[in-house]
């Protein structure tokens, strides 16, 4: 058994196309990654609104000018400003620059004193415009909020706003809020695709369970054949050759982790040990993957990396690798269909490293990782009954 | 011919890549791009932040800030124990979840009227953090109101506070919308499924084409051939064109998905427009169809070329800005990306959505960013035909190498 395990380990590490997906991929794509997010989570946490002013004398007669003038500068904390202002000299130049996609938006102020917000079809696909927008719609009602609070408080008592200084003192915004995290670390929007690689990559781990398995079985390949005739029960090759793929699909994890670790300096939560025990799970887990595609009766060996290729992309898809709108399909998905979620294993892996990232209880974590080693223990189960009593050939 | 029938049955006889790559992952694309807000109705919608105020202090303040919010956002509640808040958050169920602290109602109306400063909220953020911004504002907003409230009635007790500012809260500008001159409808919808779907055409070609010309480049294979009576030239010219058509098929399949789920709300765009997105498309095909090409002239195998065409794809279709917008990232990418064919097609994409006249200003810059695209798949193909010609004369394939001095 020990030979076949070392003979095993040897055949697949010799074998470059494997390890083009199980690790090649998940380094490539994390360097990507690190090299597209560079600013994304440091400036982008929030990046100021672009807004553009029409700076005509009605505009500096209005009191909107003075709260976007506020709104347009670092506040006390030191927090980014909540929109940056552009000046136009009149309507139309503003309206150009909107329609150019310079700005979110135009604020501007007509002859009665009215402010108004021009904005233009927000079409990024993400919502970020549409978020800018009603930022923008916020602080035009603001002013109009604050005029209808004044009407009502004057109709309650018509000497409250005798004193015009204490009306605007009352008028000032307090400093309300206080940002605090919750959890371990504070959310971000970036790791979210490191641990979805992951999911993919360890997925991808399934490669080398099936070449490893069409490798024993007689009918795919003469070495298993050779293999069939041997001293050794089948179901012994057979588990010394997984053990052997378990342990490669493992290795090649624990190198694409230490690699988005410490090169790409991706946090985990200070977990980096459970995270360890994790990614075995997950190797696990993708090689009984592999082995289940491998094991299906007559299919020939191009067909299985296709099949198998296609489940890992479709799987990954719902644990939202492939961009931001896949991510709100995949959530609206693990909503919807909180079973479907639990049940796709790229969807667990990276919600168990999303569970050590944030939560203080280590419950989710543990949850995630039963639900790794039962699925694989299901996968297993199911390609037993492919690969036993098979008849390959008769005469 | 038989060549020709011969290299499509082989495509043929792998139906798993052409159900997953094309089939799937067209549908994928079309699934992401109904789901989105992509501005083609011309109307204004706001974004409705998802929050939750966790109240402790149950008094009148806490109770009249949800119902503040709750005009322009999407309220949800989450159980005052810490497992429930770490979710909440770190799954995105909230974006912004605000914590009203025990004797907030009394504490905030005593120092406000004193003139103090008065006590502040903690708030958490989620991953969604403008969304999160978004809804803080909205609650320093209400803190305002009612702060003014309390100032100029200093004898209103705190149920009519939170009453006057939750009035107002229905009190929201209506923007205007200002659509470019002439087009009610622009093809926003169908530029994002075209642009996602970079993805789905590399990754799709790239493994057929691949695919195809590693089987006739298997090296047995090739020897055959090569002492049959069909000349080289007019054996790869015949391979060349059932790549062609494979190449054809997946952007058909491709686009006419595309059209038939959005064409309509790009109805508004010239026929011009239309046919530069069509155009678009094609011209990128040429890329994966060389690639494909280069790696079937390079021999490799199926496993490998479906691996290439798969990761290749996801890191042009992420570099070329049609996953995450190019916006948000740092400018060294931004420049890195132009030295890849889907930046300039995704570009080229952009331009035609908003393409209401089709000036010769207009369309050259798009036949501009095509040209670079072509140029992309044309040099590509030449380092092909270069692999191909060094690799039929390797040891390997029996060339001139194999007879070289020192080999047996």
């Amino acid at each position: 058994m020990l030979s076949v395990f070392t003979a095993t380990l040897k055949t697949v590490a010799r074998d470059r196309g494997v390890f083009v997906w199980a690790l090649a991929f998940p380094i490539l794509l994390s360097t990507i990654f690190m090299l597209m997010f560079a600013n994304i989570d440091e400036a982008q946490s929030f990046d100021p609104v672009p807004t553009a002013v029409v700076a005509d004398a009605d505009w500096d007669a209005s009191p909107l000018a003075g709260a976007v003038e506020s709104l347009a500068e670092p506040d006390a904390e030191g927090s980014d400003a909540l929109l940056a202002v552009t000046a136009y000299p009149d309507e139309a130049a503003a309206r150009r620059a909107l329609l150019a996609g310079e700005v979110a938006g135009v604020l501007s102020v007509d002859a009665a004193g009215v402010p108004r917000l021009a904005v233009a079809p927000a079409d990024d696909g993400v919502g970020v415009d549409q978020v800018n927008q009603t930022i923008l719609q916020n602080v035009v009602s603001a002013y109009g909020r604050d005029r209808e609070l004044l009407a009502g408080i004057v109709a309650a008592d018509p000497r409250a706003l005798a004193d015009p200084d204490r009306v605007a003192a009352a008028l000032e915004p307090p400093e309300g809020l206080r940002s605090v995290s919750l959890t371990r670390e504070a959310p971000t929007e970036t790791v979210r695709f490191y641990y979805a690689l992951f999911g993919m990559a360890a997925l991808f781990g399934g490669t080398i369970g099936l070449v490893a398995v069409c490798r024993v079985q007689p009918n795919l390949s003469p070495l298993g054949a050779r293999c069939a005739v041997g001293a050794l029960s089948r179901g012994r090759v057979l588990v010394a050759s997984l053990a052997a793929c378990w342990v490669i699909a493992f290795a090649c994890l624990m190198v694409a982790f230490l690699y988005v670790r410490f090169v790409v300096g991706v946090g985990f939560g200070g977990r980096e040990g459970l995270c360890v025990a994790g990614l075995a799970a997950a190797a696990l887990l993708a090689t009984a993957l592999g082995t289940l595609v491998g094991s299906l009766p007559k299919v020939d060996y191009g067909a299985k990396t296709g099949l198998l290729t296609g489940i890992v992309c479709l799987l990954s898809l719902f644990a939202g690798l492939y961009g931001e709108p896949c991510m709100e399909l995949a959530d609206l998905v693990a909503r919807e269909a909180p079973a479907l979620a639990a049940l796709n294993p790229a969807r667990v892996i990276t919600d168990m490293f999303y569970s050590l990232y944030y939560y203080d209880s280590l419950a989710p974590f543990l949850a995630k990782l039963g639900t790794l080693l039962a699925l694989a223990a299901a996968l297993f189960a199911a390609s037993l009954a492919f690969v036993r009593r098979q008849r390959y050939a008769s005469i | 011919m038989r060549v020709f029938s011969c290299a499509l049955r082989v495509v043929a006889a792998h139906p798993a890549y052409l159900l997953v790559y094309v089939g799937f992952l067209s549908a994928m694309g079309l699934f992401i791009t109904v789901g989105l807000s992509l501005g083609d109705g011309g109307d204004f919608e706001p974004a409705r932040p998802d929050v939750a105020v966790v109240d402790r202090d149950g008094g009148a303040l806490g109770a009249g800030l949800a119902e503040f919010l709750a005009a322009g956002a999407e309220v949800t509640e989450v159980d005052d124990e810490p497992f429930a808040l770490q979710d909440a958050v770190a799954t995105g169920q909230v974006s912004c979840l605000i914590i009203v602290p025990e004797g907030f109602t009394d504490d905030f109306l005593a120092a406000v009227r004193a003139g103090d400063e008065p006590p502040v909220l903690d708030v958490a953020f989620g991953p969604a953090s403008m969304e999160g911004m978004l809804a803080g504002a909205e609650a320093s907003q209400y803190l305002g109101l009612a702060r003014a409230a309390a100032v100029l009635l200093p004898g209103a007790p705190a149920g009519d506070v939170a009453a006057r500012a939750v009035a107002v809260a229905g009190e929201q500008a209506v923007p205007e919308v200002v659509v470019p001159e002439g087009s009610a409808a622009s093809g926003n919808a169908l530029a994002f499924y075209l642009k996602w779907c970079a993805y789905t055409l590399t990754a799709a070609i790239v493994v057929s084409v691949g695919l195809l010309m590693g089987a006739f480049s298997r090296t047995d294979v090739r020897r055959r051939n090569l002492v049959s009576p069909a000349s080289g030239l007019g054996l790869g010219l015949r391979e060349a064109a059932a790549c062609l058509v494979v190449t054809v098929g997946v952007a058909a399949v491709v686009a006419g998905a595309g059209w038939a789920a959005f064409g309509s709300t790009a109805a508004g765009l010239p026929p011009a427009a239309h046919g530069l997105m069509l155009l678009a498309v094609a011209v990128l095909a040429l890329v994966p169809l060389s690639i494909g090409f280069l790696l079937g002239q390079l021999g490799v195998g199926e496993t490998a070329s479906n691996a290439v065409g798969n990761i290749l794809g996801m890191v042009l279709t992420f570099l070329g800005g049609a996953w995450v917008p190019l916006s948000l990232m740092p400018e060294a990418v931004v420049a890195l990306a132009r030295f890849t064919p889907v930046y300039w097609y995704t570009d080229a994409l952009d331009r035609c959505a908003h393409l209401v006249e089709p000036t010769t200003g207009a369309v050259g810059a798009v036949l501009g960013d095509l040209g670079l695209v072509a140029l992309f798949a044309a040099a590509v193909f030449g380092a092909a035909l270069v692999a191909g010609r060094l690799r039929l004369q390797s040891a390997e394939a029996g060339g001139n190498a194999a007879a070289a001095p020192g080999r047996g």
